[in-house]
């Protein structure tokens, strides 16, 4: 044979490589780096077995470090922790020395996380980081008038997700009692787009749990009787397709869980719910469901219960183990963890790195990535 | 091993009037680039999609010797070893255990100019799982390897200008760090 090799092959060489072998690749010439560029899209295929998304990220309260744990093999990697750098994108000049501990994580994606930012008298603002190549995009300013009066922070709320009919990364904000509008911002366009958004369609005005699945983000969305009255009327759940830019109210929601408070997350490719129950006093339970058939609602299965009976806990869900197999939760107030309970064998374990590291403020499946190679502003 | 001695033969000769499909001999004949001839078995020449769909899409009879012009001898040869112990391993009981055993082996015996070259074949013969485990061999091999070693092994000319190539440096200063500079 000859001794050209087809870039094709070159590309299925490098997706099998470590990100830092990728990235120290671009230098061995022009049509290399060009074409590792132009394909970071393209789905890695790192051992062992080539899962994808075999890491959990990890973060922990502010001033801490940030995490990644390989869990199979249960090592992990601490990265630099990056609030010291988005505080400098957020406030370039930064005349007034504002130190900015933290940041809300909205969510992740195909190995970026996306934080947001919102601050009454500034402003709000976005940054997609990816930690596997330290390199982060900030997103425009928005000016927020006429705020009202009420909490100084997260007054919007953001979700993050992919289209993958143009490859392209979006957030999406929706800022509370500003009229019906909302806003996209795409990394291509590098610019918000105002939409309008249904009557009567999620307003949220703090960061209520989204789950992005099918290239769509998908919220429980209550019905209340009117503005003053807050009983629940209905419950449904309503999505975003991030590539039509457009609401959509579905009939996923399980009837006997409607008018009750949910947190949705993804399971695997469709969506899981969590819902709180309070039995008699002190104690309570959260009830675990799946919709097995992503789109069928006759496939809501309840995998199981959970009783929170230690006094003094709250158990909060973080969602799903990639594969399906374990649900995880987060468990403050007295011995602060997160524990993991097996969905088959209904099994409950604590998730812990080390000794150290037993508390996270945000965790979530986790794949190595090399989007946004090529785009500004490294670190 | 085999040699290409052990698979040459002669070509078929025509026995009488022509038999059904069903009877159509268990054997493929290819001839590589380099003129030597190769008798397959044929459940290993229906691994390579470009063999399977040559003979499949207008049925042609296997009496026809295939060409394989962009192929080696050699080449084939290692082709041949391998996709004849997939095949071999598929349905055992510890099937990845013992294939892992021998790609480790098979990897061994080859320097990774050779790999290289077998990812060419392997992707113009269509052979997925084949393609995957050449890819990752050479992966594992360049993965902490510095600039100067890929671009020796894969034949590739530095184009940068010293600016555009400090530049791209300091695009990620922390990946350029800490890697072999053997260059054998």
């Amino acid at each position: 044979m000859s001794d050209y090799l087809p870039g094709g092959i070159i590309l299925e060489i490098l997706r099998r490589l470590p990100i830092k072998s990728v990235i120290h690749c671009c230098l061995v010439c022009r049509s290399w780096k060009s074409l590792i560029e132009s394909s970071t899209h393209l789905r890695r295929k790192v051992q062992p077995n080539n899962q994808n998304e075999p890491y959990f990220l990890l973060l922990k309260p502010p001033s801490q470090s940030l995490n990644w744990s390989l869990w199979d093999l249960g090592e992990y990697i601490t990265i630099e922790n990056p609030y010291r750098h988005l505080t400098e994108s957020v406030f370039p000049r930064n005349e007034n020395k504002i130190i900015v501990n933290n940041f809300n994580v909205v969510g992740t994606c195909n190995g970026l996380v996306c934080f947001a930012f919102d601050f009454k008298y500034y402003g709000s603002t976005a940054v997609i980081w990816n930690p596997s190549i330290r390199k982060y995009v900030s997103l425009p300013w928005r000016r927020i008038s006429n705020p009202k009066n009420g909490s100084v922070f997260n007054i919007a709320s953001y979700a993050f997700g992919y289209d993958s009919r143009t490859k392209d990364y979006k957030v999406l904000r929706t800022v509370s009692d500003f009229g019906r509008e909302t806003e996209v911002w795409s990394l291509a366009r590098g610019t918000w787009k105002i939409l309008r958004r249904p009557k009567d369609f999620p307003s949220r005005g703090d960061n209520v749990r989204y789950a992005f699945v099918n290239g769509a983000v998908h919220w429980v969305h209550h019905r209340r009787r009117d503005q003053k009255d807050d009983a629940i009327v209905d419950t449904s759940i309503v999505l975003f397709d991030m590539s039509t830019e457009l609401y959509r109210e579905t009939r996923m929601m399980p009837e006997d869980l409607r008018g009750k408070q949910c947190h949705i997350s993804r399971y695997m490719e469709s969506i899981g719910l969590f819902t709180g129950t309070v039995l008699e006093s002190n104690k309570s339970s959260i009830d675990v469901c799946v919709m097995r058939d992503y789109g069928a609602v006759q496939s809501w299965t309840k995998l199981f219960t959970l009783p929170t009976y230690l006094e003094g806990t709250e158990l909060e869900p973080f969602g799903f183990k990639k594969n399906g197999g374990e649900a995880v939760f987060k468990m403050s107030g007295t011995g602060e963890r997160v524990i993991t309970v097996d969905l088959k064998t209904k099994k409950v374990g604590e998730f812990a790195i080390n000794d150290e590291y037993k508390y996270y403020d945000f965790l979530d499946c986790f794949a190595e990535s090399l989007a946004l190679l090529g785009h500004v502003k490294s670190f | 091993m085999s040699t290409p001695a052990e698979n040459e033969a002669s070509i078929k000769q025509e026995s009488g009037p022509s038999g059904t499909v069903q009877d159509k001999p268990k054997k493929i004949v290819v001839r590589t680039g380099d003129g030597e001839v190769f008798e397959l078995k044929e459940e290993v020449a229906m691994e390579m999609e470009t063999i399977k769909t040559f003979f499949m899409e207008d049925n042609i009879s296997y009496e026809t010797v295939m060409p394989l012009t962009n192929v080696d001898s050699w080449e084939l040869v290692k082709v041949i070893e391998y996709c004849s112990k997939y095949v071999e391993l598929k349905n055992k009981e510890n099937f990845h255990k013992e294939l892992k055993a021998f790609q480790d082996e098979f990897v061994k015996s080859m320097s990774p100019k050779t790999l290289l070259s077998l990812s060419n074949v392997a992707n113009y013969l269509e052979i997925k799982y084949f393609l995957d485990f050449i890819c990752q061999a050479i992966a594992d091999h360049i993965k902490s390897k510095d600039v100067e070693y890929v671009r020796e092994l894969f034949g590739v000319e530095n184009d940068f200008t010293e600016e555009e190539y400090e530049m791209a440096k300091t695009e990620a200063p922390w990946a350029h760090e800490n890697l072999d500079k053997d260059l054998y």
